[in-house]
């Protein structure tokens, strides 16, 4: 029994600044929403709405239609939020789990049971009676989750959950949550700077940019057609660069031709291209001429760095004969791992559309 | 009519141990107020904490006395010299200084711990005993600081209480009597006496420090 | 006047014996000297008028500590003061018999007396003097505050009630510690009586007391100054200029303007020379 989130012309103005503007977004019941941005972009200040800490400057947030802001408390023993900070309080790491419950008047038997099974899901339960002070940071974000979940919350708000963790431990800190969240219809909502955590096990994807939002969509409509160059960066496309798309389609890089062909207006461009993407061509044939600066092994394929009219990443196989610094080659961008995004003012944010058509029913349980 | 020195010392504590409940009552409440609330007129409220911290104790003393005065607009109440009246010249020695160390105390939790808690679901009853219980060191130490303020002061026992012997003596209006009197060696054993008492007091503190990380409100 | 010559004198030789005269004028007493009195010369204003005109007339440096009467016997017992102006005759004469001090002679006196609330509940004005009044006060159990810092008031009062026939002590009998204006100041709030000097008396303001008893003889306060004895205390005092400021407070213009002390100020003296003539 996961619940709506609402946000209608929701404006945040900190010290003048507005730090936040969403004229609608809304989240299902049961649905798991992810919220990429770089950081500043204004991800934890959309947390704070949704749980009500802050109210909005203008415009409404709403939880099952009742305003988040005005219903104090009663709302927001309805949300479980999971601050980036885990903040736990000074005392053994039961009580830490079980005070939201107490809060909550949830009966002492009932909250010895939520809490073992709480700390139990998140493989903490040997920790229970330790202080939580002594925690290892990796262990104290587990803990701050097990007292997210303890109380079973209709929506569940991550705040950066994995911050401070290193990569090993992140990857099975991962596995956990998904586990733990599996067989409940929780609302969730989780914000990251990480695109693999953010598209990780996301319905949808919101990407938050100086506080104002670039693209909705599933992470496969993120991957393929992102909306404009902050949010193709974003998701991980190495390679931004300027080009021209001319009035018969052809994309043209610093004059040169890169294999590329547009159906989509003529005119200034950024191409977006992945590492993987960018192919070594025939010396001869059409290309963008550059000179190799750096070769680097990388895991699976040599890294090279590339000069000429651009700078380019790429990624080549390790069964292609590497070629050597200093040599002049030139390279094509393979059309599957590219995607060219036009500059034209006129059409400002087509991804936004693009992603709400993609966006597919949400795992609601019926 | 010389009292013995555990009359005089039982009085001095029951006087500013009364002193320091009711100064930290409001000293907390207070501080706690002016660290969390948004009210108008904080600032100017802090800065009225911090003086009344460096108001010297004999001025509070003559403060009250004025008050007490038989002619005095509390006159009826019949305090004046008597251990009340010193109670609540103590009150107001201590409760400054409770006050403030609170406000500190408060401000050096962190910063994210309010709205950490009101998003745990937290109402606001719950959110200031959880602030309390995670201050509650430093919390200690002002109380213990006010009691400290309250018991070594002599001033304003002087001049409200009087040191009326076997009535509202306490431990220093008995050491400057004697002192006045040139009675050196009993001075000094009041002294000792207060000595003790100050050293017991810093040790429950410091005890009390040591296993505050497991101490908890059940 | 004959005396303090002659222990000058004596001073002089003793000095000279010890090879450590200190030269300057004035008969060669110079340096600091401590000077224990007790609080009412002090609070009264006394010392504040005459003794700037000590300094001026003599090498000595006097150190006025305002304590009392008993502390000053202390003081000069342990030999911490050089010269004591007191008013406490029997612990004086004790003093004295104790070979503590090498001189003990009259400067003037006050009168002590006994004030109480304006309706007289006790009658005590009635009495006719002071040991019947307490008498009477007792009889009522009418509210009595008492100083009780072995002052030399203190000493009066106690010498009072010894005559009285009465040991004083219960919820009536107010012992406040405290010197001679705070005790009058607590009378004056709990509508008790209490025995003071005039001086202080007439320098406390905002008291609502009243005068119960006065000039009878057994409330006269005499003040004298004792020179203490250098060869019976543990540190050697400054016995020179002690004997000097003895010499000079007996003097005739000193006793002139102690006796015109106060008029200025409450229309009476506060004080009788008793070394005039």
């Amino acid at each position: 029994m996961g619940a709506e989130l609402s946000l209608r012309q929701v404006r945040q103005v900190r010290a003048g600044r507005e730090v936040l503007r969403i004229d609608a977004l809304d989240i299902g019941p049961g649905e798991h929403m992810s919220v990429l941005g770089p950081n500043g972009a204004g991800k934890t200040t959309l947390l704070r709405l949704l749980v009500g800490v802050d109210r909005p400057t203008s415009g409404t947030v709403t939880l099952d239609g009742v305003s988040t802001a005005r219903r104090g408390v009663e709302v927001r023993r309805r949300v479980a939020y999971a601050t980036q900070q885990p903040g736990l309080l000074s005392t053994s790491v039961r009580r830490n789990v079980e005070l939201p419950l107490r809060w909550r008047k949830v009966p002492r038997r009932e909250r010895a049971r939520l809490v073992a099974e709480a700390l139990d899901r998140l493989r903490v339960a040997h920790l229970a009676d330790r202080p939580a002070q002594t925690l290892s940071g990796g262990e104290q974000q587990r803990v701050n989750l097990a007292r997210a979940l303890a109380i079973d919350p209709e929506v569940l708000l991550l705040d950066e959950p994995a911050a401070g963790l290193d990569a090993q431990t992140r990857s099975a800190f991962f596995a956990d949550l998904e586990q733990a969240l599996a067989d409940r219809a929780t609302t969730v909502v989780q914000v990251s700077h990480r695109a693999e955590e953010a598209l990780r096990f996301a319905d949808r994807v919101v990407v938050l940019v100086e506080g104002s939002v670039h693209q909705v969509g599933a992470p496969e409509a993120l991957h393929h057609r992102p909306a404009d160059a902050s949010v193709a960066a974003l998701v991980g496309y190495d390679n931004l660069v300027s080009a021209t798309v001319r009035t018969d389609g052809e994309v043209l890089v610093g004059g040169a031709p890169t294999g590329l062909l547009h159906r989509g207006p003529a005119g200034a461009a950024t191409v977006a291209v992945f590492a993987g993407g960018v192919l070594l061509a025939d010396a001869h044939g059409p290309g963008l001429p550059v000179r190799v600066a750096r070769v680097i092994p990388g895991p699976g394929h040599h890294v090279l760095a590339l000069e000429g009219a651009v700078s380019l990443l790429a990624h080549l196989p390790m069964r292609v004969q590497a070629p050597l610094t200093g040599d002049v080659v030139r390279v094509v961008f393979d059309p599957v791992l590219s995607v060219v995004l036009p500059d034209s003012p006129a059409d400002p944010t087509p991804g936004v559309l693009d992603g709400v058509e993609l966006a597919y029913p949400s795992r609601v349980p019926s | 009519m010389i009292e013995s020195v555990h009359e005089v010392l039982t009085r001095s504590a029951l006087v500013s141990v009364a002193a320091t409940l009711v100064a930290a009552v409001i000293g907390i409440g207070l501080g706690t107020a002016l660290a969390l609330a948004r009210i108008p007129g904080k600032q100017l409220m802090t800065a009225v904490v911090n003086t009344g911290m460096a108001v010297p104790t004999v001025v509070i003393g003559l403060a009250v006395a004025l008050l007490l005065w038989r002619s005095g607009p509390l006159g009826h109440l019949d305090l004046m010299y008597t251990v009340h009246g010193m109670v609540l010249a103590q009150v107001l020695i201590a409760t400054p200084l409770i006050t403030g160390i609170t406000l500190a105390a408060m401000r050096l939790l962190p910063s994210a711990l309010p709205d950490q808690l009101r998003a745990l679901g937290a109402n606001r009853a719950q959110l200031v005993l959880r602030m309390w219980i995670e201050a509650r060191i430093p919390l200690l130490a002002a109380a213990m600081a006010g009691f400290g303020k309250a018991i070594s002061e002599v001033g304003a026992v002087t001049i409200v209480g009087g040191n009326i012997h076997g009535h509202t003596q306490v431990m220093t209006t008995a050491i400057v009597e004697r002192v006045g009197r040139g009675d050196f060696n009993s001075a000094l054993l009041y002294g000792a006496v207060l000595l003790a008492l100050a050293f017991a007091v810093n040790g429950l503190l410091a005890s009390v420090r040591h296993r505050g990380a497991s101490w908890e409100r059940n | 006047m004959r005396t303090a010559v002659i222990f000058v004198a004596a001073g002089l030789l003793v000095t000279a014996g010890c090879g450590s005269e200190p030269s300057g004028g004035g008969g060669g007493a110079t340096g600091t000297m401590i000077l224990a009195t007790t609080t009412s010369t002090q609070d009264s204003g006394l010392l504040d008028a005459i003794l700037p005109s000590f300094e001026e007339s003599s090498d000595c440096v006097p150190k006025p500590v305002a304590v009392g009467s008993g502390q000053a016997m202390a003081m000069g017992e342990s030999g911490d003061a050089d010269v004591l102006l007191v008013h406490s005759p029997k612990a004086e004469e004790q003093f004295m018999a104790e070979d503590r001090g090498s001189s003990r002679e009259p400067v003037m006196h006050n009168d002590f007396v006994l004030v109480g609330p304006p309706q007289d509940p006790a009658n005590a004005g009635a009495a006719g003097d002071a040991a019947k009044a307490l008498a009477r006060i007792a009889q009522e159990q009418a509210p009595f505050a008492s100083r009780a810092d072995e002052s030399g008031t203190h000493a009066k009062e106690l010498s009072l009630w010894q005559a009285a026939g009465i040991e004083p002590s219960g919820s009536w009998y107010i012992e406040t510690g405290q010197g001679m204006g705070e005790t009058l100041t607590i009378a004056g709030q709990k509508e008790a009586y209490a025995l003071t000097d005039r001086g202080t008396l007439l320098a406390t303001g905002n008291l609502e007391s009243e005068i119960v008893i006065e000039g009878s003889a057994d409330l006269k306060n005499p003040y004298h100054v004792i020179v203490v004895d250098t060869d019976n205390t543990a540190g050697a005092t400054n016995e020179l200029c002690a004997k000097e400021f003895a010499r000079w407070i007996r003097s005739e213009p000193v006793q002139r303007v102690i006796a015109e002390f106060g008029v200025d100020q409450y229309g009476e003296p506060l004080f009788a020379a008793d070394a005039l003539g």
